[in-house]
Protein backbone atom coordinates (compact mmCIF):
# COMPACT_ATOMS: atom_id res chain seq x y z
CA UNK A 1 0.00 0.00 0.00
CA UNK A 2 1.07 3.37 -0.99
CA UNK A 3 2.05 6.04 1.47
CA UNK A 4 -0.25 8.24 0.20
CA UNK A 5 -3.23 6.01 0.61
CA UNK A 6 -2.10 5.50 4.39
CA UNK A 7 -2.25 8.97 4.97
CA UNK A 8 -5.14 9.40 3.39
CA UNK A 9 -6.67 6.88 5.08
CA UNK A 10 -5.42 8.82 8.43
CA UNK A 11 -6.49 11.79 7.20
CA UNK A 12 -10.21 10.46 6.47
CA UNK A 13 -10.21 8.65 10.09
CA UNK A 14 -9.40 12.12 11.49
CA UNK A 15 -12.18 13.74 9.66
CA UNK A 16 -14.27 10.91 10.75
CA UNK A 17 -13.56 11.54 14.70
CA UNK A 18 -12.87 15.01 14.83
CA UNK A 19 -14.65 17.19 12.36
CA UNK A 20 -18.16 14.92 12.53
CA UNK A 21 -18.14 13.34 15.66
CA UNK A 22 -16.70 16.08 17.78
CA UNK A 23 -17.23 19.19 15.92
CA UNK A 24 -13.71 20.32 15.93
CA UNK A 25 -13.71 22.31 12.78
CA UNK A 26 -10.36 24.10 14.13
CA UNK A 27 -8.32 20.82 11.94
CA UNK A 28 -10.32 21.13 8.60
CA UNK A 29 -7.09 23.40 6.87
CA UNK A 30 -5.01 20.46 8.50
CA UNK A 31 -6.95 17.43 6.50
CA UNK A 32 -8.27 19.35 3.73
CA UNK A 33 -6.38 20.83 0.88
CA UNK A 34 -7.68 24.47 0.07
CA UNK A 35 -8.01 23.83 -3.76
CA UNK A 36 -10.92 20.87 -2.30
CA UNK A 37 -14.13 20.21 -4.38
CA UNK A 38 -16.81 18.57 -3.27
CA UNK A 39 -18.71 17.03 -6.53
CA UNK A 40 -21.78 16.03 -4.08
CA UNK A 41 -22.16 19.48 -1.88
CA UNK A 42 -25.77 19.56 -1.53
CA UNK A 43 -27.62 22.74 -3.44
CA UNK A 44 -26.21 26.32 -2.20
CA UNK A 45 -23.38 25.20 -0.32
CA UNK A 46 -20.57 27.57 -0.67
CA UNK A 47 -16.95 26.09 -2.63
CA UNK A 48 -13.79 24.54 -0.75
CA UNK A 49 -13.40 24.34 3.25
CA UNK A 50 -15.77 26.37 3.60
CA UNK A 51 -18.35 24.01 2.37
CA UNK A 52 -16.83 21.45 4.44
CA UNK A 53 -17.40 23.57 7.22
CA UNK A 54 -21.08 23.80 6.15
CA UNK A 55 -22.07 20.45 5.22
CA UNK A 56 -20.53 19.01 8.79
CA UNK A 57 -22.25 21.89 10.26
CA UNK A 58 -25.44 21.33 8.93
CA UNK A 59 -25.45 17.85 9.82
CA UNK A 60 -24.19 18.54 13.23
CA UNK A 61 -27.09 21.00 13.88
CA UNK A 62 -29.62 18.34 12.42
CA UNK A 63 -28.19 15.49 14.48
CA UNK A 64 -26.24 16.77 17.49
CA UNK A 65 -25.55 14.17 18.66
CA UNK A 66 -24.81 12.44 15.16
CA UNK A 67 -21.94 9.49 14.96
CA UNK A 68 -19.97 8.52 11.84
CA UNK A 69 -18.86 4.79 12.06
CA UNK A 70 -16.28 3.63 9.12
CA UNK A 71 -17.00 0.74 7.93
CA UNK A 72 -14.50 0.26 5.52
CA UNK A 73 -11.92 1.74 3.63
CA UNK A 74 -10.24 0.72 0.14
CA UNK A 75 -7.66 2.96 -1.44
CA UNK A 76 -6.35 2.44 -4.88
CA UNK A 77 -3.67 5.20 -6.52
CA UNK A 78 -4.21 8.64 -4.90
CA UNK A 79 -8.07 7.68 -4.01
CA UNK A 80 -9.69 6.48 -0.98
CA UNK A 81 -13.01 4.89 -0.98
CA UNK A 82 -15.21 5.17 2.06
CA UNK A 83 -18.33 2.89 3.65
CA UNK A 84 -19.63 4.93 6.95
CA UNK A 85 -22.65 4.12 9.05
CA UNK A 86 -24.30 7.43 10.47
CA UNK A 87 -27.08 7.78 12.91
CA UNK A 88 -27.94 10.56 15.13
CA UNK A 89 -31.45 12.20 16.79
CA UNK A 90 -33.06 15.01 14.38
CA UNK A 91 -33.78 17.47 16.87
CA UNK A 92 -32.32 20.38 14.25
CA UNK A 93 -33.39 21.29 10.76
CA UNK A 94 -32.23 19.06 8.10
CA UNK A 95 -31.30 20.91 5.04
CA UNK A 96 -34.21 23.17 5.60
CA UNK A 97 -36.50 20.91 7.05
CA UNK A 98 -37.76 21.41 10.38
CA UNK A 99 -36.69 18.68 13.06
CA UNK A 100 -38.78 15.91 13.72
CA UNK A 101 -36.78 14.73 17.39
CA UNK A 102 -36.68 11.35 15.77
CA UNK A 103 -33.61 8.75 15.69
CA UNK A 104 -32.21 8.11 12.13
CA UNK A 105 -29.50 5.66 10.49
CA UNK A 106 -27.68 5.99 7.47
CA UNK A 107 -25.13 4.96 5.42
CA UNK A 108 -22.97 6.87 2.70
CA UNK A 109 -20.35 6.21 0.12
CA UNK A 110 -17.65 8.49 -0.71
CA UNK A 111 -14.29 8.31 -3.50
CA UNK A 112 -11.97 10.75 -1.41
CA UNK A 113 -8.90 12.14 -3.74
CA UNK A 114 -6.11 12.44 -2.03
CA UNK A 115 -3.14 14.25 -2.40
CA UNK A 116 0.14 15.04 0.18
CA UNK A 117 -2.28 13.45 2.81
CA UNK A 118 -5.35 15.86 2.31
CA UNK A 119 -8.32 15.56 0.91
CA UNK A 120 -8.81 17.41 -2.73
CA UNK A 121 -11.30 16.14 -4.22
CA UNK A 122 -14.68 14.17 -2.73
CA UNK A 123 -17.62 12.30 -4.93
CA UNK A 124 -20.40 10.73 -2.34
CA UNK A 125 -23.52 9.66 -2.08
CA UNK A 126 -25.48 9.83 1.70
CA UNK A 127 -28.48 7.75 1.65
CA UNK A 128 -30.97 10.69 1.45
CA UNK A 129 -34.12 8.84 1.35
CA UNK A 130 -33.39 6.51 4.20
CA UNK A 131 -32.78 9.71 6.47
CA UNK A 132 -36.15 11.24 5.42
CA UNK A 133 -38.05 8.26 5.15
CA UNK A 134 -36.69 8.11 9.39
CA UNK A 135 -37.24 11.97 9.78
CA UNK A 136 -41.18 11.33 8.65
CA UNK A 137 -41.34 13.24 4.95
CA UNK A 138 -40.94 10.60 2.36
CA UNK A 139 -43.31 7.48 3.43
CA UNK A 140 -41.40 3.99 4.37
CA UNK A 141 -41.38 1.14 2.01
CA UNK A 142 -44.81 -0.12 1.95
CA UNK A 143 -43.83 -3.48 3.43
CA UNK A 144 -41.81 -2.46 6.42
CA UNK A 145 -43.73 0.50 7.70
CA UNK A 146 -41.81 0.54 11.44
CA UNK A 147 -38.79 -0.86 10.41
CA UNK A 148 -35.75 1.08 9.94
CA UNK A 149 -33.07 0.58 7.74
CA UNK A 150 -30.11 -1.96 9.23
CA UNK A 151 -32.51 -3.01 12.08
CA UNK A 152 -32.38 -6.12 10.96
CA UNK A 153 -28.54 -6.54 11.05
CA UNK B 1 -36.13 -5.56 -8.28
CA UNK B 2 -40.20 -6.10 -8.60
CA UNK B 3 -41.71 -3.79 -11.05
CA UNK B 4 -44.11 -2.11 -7.91
CA UNK B 5 -40.63 -1.47 -5.69
CA UNK B 6 -38.66 0.48 -8.71
CA UNK B 7 -41.94 2.61 -9.00
CA UNK B 8 -42.28 3.26 -5.61
CA UNK B 9 -38.69 3.94 -5.21
CA UNK B 10 -38.67 6.26 -8.39
CA UNK B 11 -41.53 8.38 -6.79
CA UNK B 12 -39.85 8.56 -3.27
CA UNK B 13 -37.11 9.92 -5.68
CA UNK B 14 -38.55 12.08 -7.43
CA UNK B 15 -40.09 13.34 -4.64
CA UNK B 16 -36.77 14.09 -2.48
CA UNK B 17 -35.77 16.19 -6.23
CA UNK B 18 -39.30 18.15 -5.99
CA UNK B 19 -38.22 19.40 -2.26
CA UNK B 20 -34.91 20.63 -3.12
CA UNK B 21 -35.90 21.92 -5.85
CA UNK B 22 -36.56 24.70 -3.60
CA UNK B 23 -33.82 26.32 -2.66
CA UNK B 24 -35.25 28.85 0.09
CA UNK B 25 -34.92 27.59 3.71
CA UNK B 26 -38.79 28.75 4.11
CA UNK B 27 -40.05 26.89 0.63
CA UNK B 28 -37.97 23.69 1.66
CA UNK B 29 -39.45 23.84 5.13
CA UNK B 30 -42.94 23.93 3.62
CA UNK B 31 -43.02 21.34 1.52
CA UNK B 32 -41.31 19.19 4.05
CA UNK B 33 -44.32 20.05 6.10
CA UNK B 34 -46.91 19.09 3.39
CA UNK B 35 -45.48 15.83 3.12
CA UNK B 36 -45.72 14.71 6.66
CA UNK B 37 -49.07 15.97 6.62
CA UNK B 38 -49.39 13.61 3.56
CA UNK B 39 -48.54 10.70 5.27
CA UNK B 40 -50.00 11.17 8.63
CA UNK B 41 -53.29 11.26 6.82
CA UNK B 42 -52.15 8.10 4.71
CA UNK B 43 -51.45 6.40 8.04
CA UNK B 44 -54.48 7.64 9.60
CA UNK B 45 -52.18 8.77 12.47
CA UNK B 46 -54.74 11.93 12.38
CA UNK B 47 -53.48 13.14 16.05
CA UNK B 48 -49.87 13.82 14.39
CA UNK B 49 -51.25 16.60 12.37
CA UNK B 50 -51.77 18.24 15.54
CA UNK B 51 -47.86 19.43 14.68
CA UNK B 52 -48.80 20.06 11.53
CA UNK B 53 -51.75 21.99 11.26
CA UNK B 54 -53.07 25.42 13.69
CA UNK B 55 -55.96 24.72 15.66
CA UNK B 56 -57.68 27.61 13.24
CA UNK B 57 -57.15 26.17 10.19
CA UNK B 58 -59.73 27.47 7.43
CA UNK B 59 -60.66 25.19 4.92
CA UNK B 60 -61.97 26.75 1.57
CA UNK B 61 -64.19 24.49 0.08
CA UNK B 62 -65.06 22.19 3.29
CA UNK B 63 -67.14 19.10 2.24
CA UNK B 64 -71.01 18.55 3.39
CA UNK B 65 -70.69 18.32 6.99
CA UNK B 66 -67.21 20.19 7.92
CA UNK B 67 -67.19 22.93 10.23
CA UNK B 68 -64.14 25.02 10.77
CA UNK B 69 -60.46 24.16 12.55
CA UNK B 70 -58.38 21.38 12.92
CA UNK B 71 -60.93 18.99 14.85
CA UNK B 72 -63.35 19.20 12.00
CA UNK B 73 -60.41 18.43 9.55
CA UNK B 74 -59.54 15.03 10.72
CA UNK B 75 -63.72 14.69 11.07
CA UNK B 76 -63.29 15.41 7.33
CA UNK B 77 -60.26 12.75 6.79
CA UNK B 78 -62.30 10.41 9.11
CA UNK B 79 -65.26 10.46 6.15
CA UNK B 80 -62.91 9.64 3.86
CA UNK B 81 -60.98 6.95 5.54
CA UNK B 82 -63.93 4.70 7.20
CA UNK B 83 -65.80 4.36 3.83
CA UNK B 84 -61.96 3.37 2.48
CA UNK B 85 -60.15 1.56 5.12
CA UNK B 86 -57.18 1.40 2.58
CA UNK B 87 -57.43 5.22 1.33
CA UNK B 88 -53.78 6.25 0.22
CA UNK B 89 -52.89 9.53 -2.08
CA UNK B 90 -49.60 8.73 -3.67
CA UNK B 91 -47.78 12.01 -3.34
CA UNK B 92 -46.72 12.21 -7.10
CA UNK B 93 -45.83 16.34 -7.01
CA UNK B 94 -45.18 19.33 -4.70
CA UNK B 95 -44.47 23.05 -5.51
CA UNK B 96 -44.05 26.28 -3.41
CA UNK B 97 -43.69 29.51 -3.25
CA UNK B 98 -43.43 31.85 -0.59
CA UNK B 99 -46.07 30.76 2.10
CA UNK B 100 -48.50 28.23 -0.53
CA UNK B 101 -47.56 24.67 -1.35
CA UNK B 102 -49.56 22.90 -3.90
CA UNK B 103 -49.44 18.97 -3.50
CA UNK B 104 -50.71 16.97 -6.35
CA UNK B 105 -51.30 13.27 -6.39
CA UNK B 106 -53.29 10.09 -7.39
CA UNK B 107 -55.77 8.72 -4.52
CA UNK B 108 -56.60 4.82 -4.10
CA UNK B 109 -58.86 3.12 -2.30
CA UNK B 110 -61.40 0.17 -1.58
CA UNK B 111 -65.19 0.76 -1.26
CA UNK B 112 -65.55 -0.87 1.66
CA UNK B 113 -68.23 1.46 3.80
CA UNK B 114 -71.17 3.92 2.83
CA UNK B 115 -69.63 6.88 1.73
CA UNK B 116 -71.57 9.67 1.28
CA UNK B 117 -75.30 8.04 0.20
CA UNK B 118 -73.53 5.45 -1.42
CA UNK B 119 -73.65 1.99 -0.45
CA UNK B 120 -70.44 0.26 -0.54
CA UNK B 121 -69.18 -1.57 -3.95
CA UNK B 122 -66.28 -3.30 -2.95
CA UNK B 123 -64.64 -1.59 -6.10
CA UNK B 124 -61.02 -0.34 -6.35
CA UNK B 125 -61.00 3.15 -7.02
CA UNK B 126 -58.17 5.81 -8.34
CA UNK B 127 -58.78 9.28 -8.57
CA UNK B 128 -56.56 12.45 -8.75
CA UNK B 129 -56.37 15.01 -6.47
CA UNK B 130 -54.85 18.65 -5.95
CA UNK B 131 -54.28 20.53 -2.31
CA UNK B 132 -53.23 23.79 -2.31
CA UNK B 133 -51.74 25.15 1.40
CA UNK B 134 -50.97 27.85 3.16
CA UNK B 135 -48.65 27.90 5.51
CA UNK B 136 -48.03 30.54 8.82
CA UNK B 137 -44.93 29.38 10.99
CA UNK B 138 -44.62 26.04 9.44
CA UNK B 139 -47.97 25.22 10.28
CA UNK B 140 -50.58 24.81 7.91
CA UNK B 141 -53.12 27.77 7.90
CA UNK B 142 -55.59 27.70 5.22
CA UNK B 143 -56.68 24.80 2.69
CA UNK B 144 -57.99 24.66 -0.94
CA UNK B 145 -58.67 21.41 -2.78
CA UNK B 146 -59.77 20.02 -6.39
CA UNK B 147 -60.25 16.36 -6.36
CA UNK B 148 -61.78 14.48 -9.44
CA UNK B 149 -65.06 13.57 -7.81
CA UNK B 150 -66.62 13.21 -11.52
CA UNK B 151 -64.36 10.04 -11.73
CA UNK B 152 -64.71 8.75 -8.45
CA UNK B 153 -68.58 8.48 -9.10
CA UNK B 154 -68.40 6.91 -12.20
CA UNK B 155 -65.97 4.03 -11.05
CA UNK B 156 -68.80 3.74 -8.44
CA UNK B 157 -71.23 3.57 -10.54
CA UNK B 158 -73.50 6.57 -9.62
CA UNK B 159 -72.55 8.82 -12.61
CA UNK B 160 -72.70 7.53 -16.49
CA UNK B 161 -69.22 6.86 -17.65
CA UNK B 162 -68.48 8.89 -21.28
CA UNK B 163 -68.11 6.87 -24.23
CA UNK B 164 -64.68 6.47 -25.70
CA UNK B 165 -61.65 4.76 -25.03
CA UNK B 166 -60.59 4.05 -21.24
CA UNK B 167 -58.18 6.29 -19.76
CA UNK B 168 -55.84 4.35 -18.10
CA UNK B 169 -55.22 2.11 -20.77
CA UNK B 170 -53.44 4.96 -22.65
CA UNK B 171 -49.52 4.93 -23.03
CA UNK B 172 -48.45 7.68 -21.66
CA UNK B 173 -46.78 11.01 -23.81
CA UNK B 174 -42.96 11.66 -23.94
CA UNK B 175 -41.06 12.85 -21.10
CA UNK B 176 -39.69 15.81 -22.64
CA UNK B 177 -37.03 17.69 -21.11
CA UNK B 178 -35.19 20.95 -21.22
CA UNK B 179 -33.69 24.36 -19.47
CA UNK B 180 -36.00 25.71 -16.67
CA UNK B 181 -37.37 29.04 -16.89
CA UNK B 182 -37.43 31.39 -14.13
CA UNK B 183 -40.57 31.80 -11.67
CA UNK B 184 -41.50 35.17 -13.63
CA UNK B 185 -41.46 33.39 -16.64
CA UNK B 186 -43.76 30.99 -15.40
CA UNK B 187 -46.20 32.90 -14.05
CA UNK B 188 -46.20 35.11 -17.53
CA UNK B 189 -46.56 32.14 -19.39
CA UNK B 190 -49.84 30.50 -17.38
CA UNK B 191 -51.47 34.21 -17.14
CA UNK B 192 -51.21 34.80 -20.68
CA UNK B 193 -52.54 31.08 -21.66
CA UNK B 194 -55.63 32.32 -18.97
CA UNK B 195 -55.79 35.31 -19.99
CA UNK B 196 -55.67 35.04 -23.78
CA UNK B 197 -56.92 31.47 -24.83
CA UNK B 198 -59.46 30.44 -22.38
CA UNK B 199 -60.64 34.78 -21.57
CA UNK B 200 -60.25 36.04 -25.18
CA UNK B 201 -60.68 33.01 -27.18
CA UNK B 202 -57.35 33.33 -29.22
CA UNK B 203 -57.04 29.63 -29.60
CA UNK B 204 -53.68 30.14 -31.92
CA UNK B 205 -52.41 31.37 -28.71
CA UNK B 206 -51.36 27.89 -27.66
CA UNK B 207 -49.07 27.18 -30.24
CA UNK B 208 -46.81 29.41 -28.95
CA UNK B 209 -47.20 28.79 -24.97
CA UNK B 210 -47.60 24.21 -25.86
CA UNK B 211 -44.35 22.20 -27.21
CA UNK B 212 -46.06 19.99 -30.33
CA UNK B 213 -45.62 16.88 -27.96
CA UNK B 214 -46.78 18.32 -24.80
CA UNK B 215 -49.38 16.20 -23.52
CA UNK B 216 -51.67 15.88 -20.10
CA UNK B 217 -51.97 12.65 -17.97
CA UNK B 218 -55.34 14.30 -16.86
CA UNK B 219 -56.51 14.19 -20.32
CA UNK B 220 -54.52 11.46 -22.02
CA UNK B 221 -57.74 10.77 -24.69
CA UNK B 222 -56.66 14.69 -25.99
CA UNK B 223 -54.83 14.66 -29.39
CA UNK B 224 -51.14 15.64 -28.40
CA UNK B 225 -49.70 19.35 -28.40
CA UNK B 226 -51.47 22.69 -28.67
CA UNK B 227 -54.60 20.62 -30.64
CA UNK B 228 -55.93 19.21 -27.19
CA UNK B 229 -55.31 22.39 -25.40
CA UNK B 230 -57.91 24.27 -28.86
CA UNK B 231 -60.03 21.36 -28.83
CA UNK B 232 -61.11 21.63 -24.93
CA UNK B 233 -61.20 25.28 -25.00
CA UNK B 234 -63.64 25.38 -28.14
CA UNK B 235 -65.95 22.91 -25.92
CA UNK B 236 -66.02 24.94 -23.13
CA UNK B 237 -66.47 28.29 -24.84
CA UNK B 238 -68.97 26.95 -27.35
CA UNK B 239 -70.82 25.51 -24.75
CA UNK B 240 -70.49 29.17 -22.33
CA UNK B 241 -70.26 31.95 -24.74
CA UNK B 242 -69.99 34.33 -21.86
CA UNK B 243 -67.00 31.92 -20.24
CA UNK B 244 -64.98 33.54 -17.46
CA UNK B 245 -61.61 32.69 -15.73
CA UNK B 246 -59.38 34.10 -12.91
CA UNK B 247 -56.40 33.17 -11.84
CA UNK B 248 -57.40 33.24 -7.80
CA UNK B 249 -53.76 32.19 -6.56
CA UNK B 250 -50.23 31.23 -8.35
CA UNK B 251 -47.52 28.93 -7.52
CA UNK B 252 -44.27 29.22 -9.72
CA UNK B 253 -41.19 27.32 -9.56
CA UNK B 254 -38.08 27.75 -12.10
CA UNK B 255 -39.88 24.49 -14.34
CA UNK B 256 -43.46 24.37 -13.41
CA UNK B 257 -46.19 26.75 -12.46
CA UNK B 258 -49.65 26.12 -10.22
CA UNK B 259 -52.42 27.92 -10.42
CA UNK B 260 -56.03 27.48 -8.84
CA UNK B 261 -58.63 28.77 -10.64
CA UNK B 262 -62.25 29.99 -10.47
CA UNK B 263 -64.14 30.39 -13.71
CA UNK B 264 -68.13 30.12 -15.02
CA UNK B 265 -70.55 31.11 -17.51
CA UNK B 266 -74.13 30.43 -18.93
CA UNK B 267 -74.41 27.37 -20.54
CA UNK B 268 -75.84 28.27 -24.32
CA UNK B 269 -74.55 25.51 -26.19
CA UNK B 270 -73.70 21.54 -26.02
CA UNK B 271 -71.30 20.92 -23.55
CA UNK B 272 -69.62 17.36 -24.54
CA UNK B 273 -72.99 15.65 -24.94
CA UNK B 274 -75.10 17.78 -22.83
CA UNK B 275 -77.57 20.01 -24.81
CA UNK B 276 -78.11 23.82 -23.66
CA UNK B 277 -79.48 24.16 -20.50
CA UNK B 278 -79.19 27.75 -19.76
CA UNK B 279 -78.25 27.39 -16.50
CA UNK B 280 -75.24 30.14 -15.16
CA UNK B 281 -72.29 27.89 -13.49
CA UNK B 282 -69.30 28.75 -11.39
CA UNK B 283 -66.66 26.22 -10.45
CA UNK B 284 -63.28 25.98 -9.49
CA UNK B 285 -59.82 23.91 -10.84
CA UNK B 286 -56.32 23.46 -10.16
CA UNK B 287 -53.99 22.98 -13.18
CA UNK B 288 -49.84 22.54 -12.98
CA UNK B 289 -47.74 23.68 -15.60
CA UNK B 290 -44.14 21.80 -16.74
CA UNK B 291 -41.89 24.03 -18.79
CA UNK B 292 -38.81 23.02 -20.66
CA UNK B 293 -37.02 25.37 -22.41
CA UNK B 294 -39.71 27.95 -22.32
CA UNK B 295 -42.47 25.29 -23.57
CA UNK B 296 -45.53 23.53 -21.77
CA UNK B 297 -44.38 20.06 -22.08
CA UNK B 298 -46.59 18.53 -19.58
CA UNK B 299 -49.82 19.46 -17.34
CA UNK B 300 -52.40 18.32 -14.77
CA UNK B 301 -55.47 19.53 -13.98
CA UNK B 302 -58.36 19.10 -11.35
CA UNK B 303 -61.60 20.37 -12.03
CA UNK B 304 -64.17 20.52 -10.33
CA UNK B 305 -66.62 18.89 -12.54
CA UNK B 306 -68.86 17.53 -10.12
CA UNK B 307 -70.35 20.85 -9.14
CA UNK B 308 -70.69 21.84 -12.31
CA UNK B 309 -72.99 18.99 -13.18
CA UNK B 310 -75.08 19.20 -10.23
CA UNK B 311 -75.39 23.31 -11.30
CA UNK B 312 -76.29 22.39 -14.39
CA UNK B 313 -78.97 20.18 -13.24
CA UNK B 314 -77.33 16.77 -14.42
CA UNK B 315 -75.16 13.36 -13.06
CA UNK B 316 -74.21 13.41 -9.57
Amino acid sequence: MSSEIEAGKATYQRMVDEVVNQGNFDVVEELFDPAYVDHSAPPGAPGGLDGVKAVFGMFRTAFPDVKFEIMDMVGEDDIVATLVHGEGTNTGPFMGIPASNLPAKWRSVGFFRIKDGKIVEHWGIPDMLGILIQIGVIPPPPDVKSARPHDQE
Amino acid sequence: MPDDDLTDLKWKANLIDRIYASTRAEEIANKAIICRYVEATNQNQLDLLDELVWPDYVEAEPIPGQGPGLEELKKAYRQFNTPFPDLKFIFDDVIAEGDLVVGRGIITGTHEGEFFGIAPTHKKVRWTGTRLFRLKDLKVTKGWVNIDMMSLMQQMGVVPTPPGPDPSTIPPGPHITGAPSTREANRALMERFIDEVWNKGNLDVADEIFHPEAWSPSAPTLPPGPEGVKFIARAFRSAFPDYWMTIDHIVAEPDRVAARFTQGGTHQGDLMGIPATGKTAKWTETGILRVADGKVVESWYDVDMLTLMQQLGVGG
